[in-house]
């Protein structure tokens, strides 16, 4: 109890993390009696964009929900193996103050109802976070490439905003948690065109400040936002590489097929 | 046709409609305003029996002006309006039957009479209610799903019929209670106690009795808030958590049992509780704290104590029976209309579960335990099923421990109690529609209290 009060304390004063790397080791997990990760192993650089592809079914989004633990919501989910972030085992963690470093930004944009600025305030101050609210909610909206638009409505209803303002509101509200790791659940799946080049694009600025892990499965997006491709079949990590790399010549007969659009 | 022409030719096109639509409104208000006064002489005519001499210029504006509105429909809409035409023609049947009555009176006065004006009201009733109904159509508008106007008539009859049927029910409450408001009862409570006095006479004592018997509502109108009050202290709580906890914490199976039970708890008869609850009062042992904590009590005049029936907070208990299943049902139902979404995200920035469940989930369903709570208050305020058995007359005093009354309790005591002999009807009996009344403006005040709340509610923490 003594060693969490610590920890909250010195999370609170650090503003400025670092982006964390993240390791997995020999990742199995089961919902029930079935298995959807058969033994992954797998390193997410540290303040890189990994982007994880593969067809639906294969255990993306559990791979991606294992890394902030939301995965121990779901009734029956079993997970063996280690994941360490930054050399820490992340199973061994409290799960609240993992996810306070951990941002997670879902395939529905998610909105609280509440104004935008308590939109980005939330995470703050449900965690006790001690910093100047307005500056952070300028520079998270910035960050998001929002702030332009919403800097005169900032006490409207987050709902009032379209469907790409939206999710760009959701990724603003994880910044401003000082995460050091990003994970986004297929965040451009709902969005339209022009909404996806402006995520795209925030997501780009962001590179090297977080490390990012994207599930997709869109290949250009997976191609113009990444610097590393996870490839996942079965519940299986077939091939992790360099994104050129894997698009210019995979090295698998799998991988080949899927992003030529044979197997899906 | 180029795209400019199409849109100069759309503008146009939808000026002229609203032009068209705001003249049939007219119109048709016109005739909506003569079908309701026809339907208010018609009913007056089948009540009194004589009025029945307005008939035949009633039906024939009527009739007029329903033709004009058939015309008009035409005109515009460019199709016929058969059920128009169809009123039209029976309010000129009507007319016309209403002139030749007068032979049928020539052989038999008094029944004649009687028949006549029955015959007249109930003609102009049937013609007036439809009328009123389909010019309540061209009035009002309706949605752009309702374009077949030939059911919307028959749908809005019955609309028609219920509401006229709960203004009839006002009406009649307020035409009663009426001879009998006077700010005396509505500040004054009821008592039938007499003060006793002693007086000196030829240097004995002797004693003799003031009356202090008067008729009352305050603390019938005092004990019916505090009851609504106590019900809500105690159910809200104790609701709300049930909610929390079946739809937080509780596995499906526990979910189920709990879900289950307060259902059955809710469709448990009143009645039964009122015996159980009798039953408890029977048991106490006479004398004892507890004693007089459940049965009540207060002083009278002379300030010697008197024990009660039971109290409000008794009383209050049993009521948050039926009213805790209604509030932790409305709080699940809340709960769940938020989505998963949203409680994900919540948890998905590091936040304890708590913080969400009161900054995220509660606020989201304030609305509907508003709705659970106001339900519950109305069925505090005018339920009788608990307290028709354990109620008293409540005259010595409104606090928790007093004895329990409340104006629906009144009504009953009115007409067949016998709580205090025949006292209560002697001297309330006048004022049965009068509580009736305050019963009616504190359960239609609670409810758009609570319309009101409940929008803005929405509006702030749904971000509708």
């Amino acid at each position: 109890m003594i060693e969490t009060y610590t920890r909250l304390k010195e999370i609170n004063i650090d503003n400025s993390r670092k982006p964390g790397g993240i390791e997995i080791k020999g990742l199995e997990v089961f919902y029930g009696q079935k298995q959807i990760l058969k033994g992954i192993d797998l390193v997410f650089p540290a303040g890189a964009v990994t982007a994880i592809i593969g067809p639906s079914g294969c255990g993306k989004t559990t791979l991606l929900r294992c890394l902030n633990r939301l995965n121990e919501l779901a009734h029956g989910c079993k997970v063996k193996g280690q994941i360490l972030l930054d050399n820490e085992d992340i199973l061994k963690m409290d799960p609240m103050l993992l996810r306070r470093r951990i941002g997670m930004v879902f395939q529905k944009p998610n909105p609280f109802p509440k104004s935008i600025k308590e939109n980005v305030l939330y995470g703050v101050k449900a965690t006790k976070r001690k910093c100047d609210h307005d500056a952070t909610v300028q520079s998270c909206l910035q960050k998001a490439a929002l702030w332009d638009e919403l800097k005169d409505r900032l006490h409207e209803s987050a709902f009032a905003l379209s469907i790409g303002q939206q999710q760009r509101l959701c990724i603003a509200r994880s910044l401003a948690i000082v995460p050091e790791v990003i994970l986004l659940d297929e965040p451009a799946s709902s969005l339209d065109p022009i909404s996806t080049m402006t995520l795209e694009a925030s997501l780009l600025a962001m590179k090297g400040e977080y490390t990012q892990i994207i599930v997709t499965h869109n290949m250009n997006e997976a191609l113009k936002v990444s610097d590393y491709v996870a490839f996942l079949y079965g519940g299986k990590l077939i091939e992790f590489g360099e994104t050129y790399n894997i698009f210019r010549n995979p090295q698998r007969q799998e991988t080949q097929d899927y992003i030529t659009g044979k197997v899906y | 046709m180029t795209d400019n022409t199409a849109i100069a030719y759309l503008g146009k096109e939808k000026k002229t409609v609203m032009h068209k639509t705001k003249s049939i409104q007219i119109i048709a208000g016109f005739v909506g305003a003569i079908s309701a006064i026809t339907m208010i002489m018609g009913g007056f005519t089948l009540a009194v029996n004589s009025i029945e001499v307005y008939a035949i210029p009633l039906l024939l504006t009527l009739f007029l002006s329903l033709t004009i509105l058939f015309f008009v429909v035409r005109y515009w809409h460019q199709k016929t309006s058969s059920a128009v035409f169809f009123f039209a023609f029976i309010s000129l049947a009507s007319v016309i039957t209403i002139m030749f009555l007068p032979q049928y009176m020539q052989w038999s006065n008094i029944n004649g009479i009687i028949h006549r004006s029955l015959i007249s009201g109930v003609l102009e009733l049937v013609v007036a209610v439809p009328a009123a109904c389909y010019s309540t159509y061209y009035f009002f508008g309706a949605t752009p799903r309702a374009d077949d106007i030939s059911r919307y008539p028959i749908l809005i009859f019955c609309t028609v019929f219920a509401l006229s049927a709960y203004a009839f029910i006002i009406y009649q409450i307020i035409f009663k209670a009426a001879p009998y408001l006077n700010w005396s009862v509505f500040t004054s409570p009821f008592s039938s106690q007499y003060r006793i006095v002693e007086l000196w006479q030829n240097g004995w004592p002797t004693f003799s009795t003031q009356d202090l018997r008067q008729a009352g509502l305050l603390n019938h109108i005092l004990g019916t808030l505090l009851l609504m009050g106590l019900t809500s202290l105690i159910a809200l709580p104790i609701g709300v958590s049930v909610g929390i906890f079946v739809h937080e914490y509780a596995g499906p199976k526990l979910a189920w049992i709990i879900n289950f039970s307060t259902t059955a708890l809710r469709s448990i008869s009143g009645v039964i509780l009122a015996v159980t609850a009798l039953s408890i009062l029977g048991m106490s042992r006479a004398g004892t704290l507890f004693y007089k904590i459940i049965h009540g009590f207060g002083y009278d005049v002379n300030g010697s104590m008197q024990v009660g029936r039971s109290s409000y907070l008794f009383a209050s208990v049993f009521i948050s029976l039926l009213v805790i299943p209604l509030i932790a049902r409305a709080t699940q139902e809340g709960l769940g209309s938020l989505s998963k979404e949203i409680r994900e995200g919540s948890t998905a920035l590091g936040v304890s579960r708590e913080h969400t469940l009161f900054h995220i989930q509660l606020p989201w369903s304030f609305p509907n335990i508003l709705t659970g709570l106001v339900l519950g208050c109305a069925e505090a305020a005018g339920s009788l099923t608990i307290i028709f058995l354990i109620a008293g007359t409540g005259q010595f005093g409104v606090g928790p421990l007093n004895e329990t009354t409340s104006l629906a309790y009144l009504i009953f005591d009115c007409r067949y109690g016998k709580s205090m002999g025949d006292q209560v009807q002697s001297l309330m009996g006048s004022y049965q529609y009068a509580a009736a009344l305050v019963l009616l403006i504190i359960t239609i005040g609670l409810t758009a209290t609570a319309l009101i709340l409940k929008n803005k509610l929405a509006k702030r923490y749904k971000g509708a």
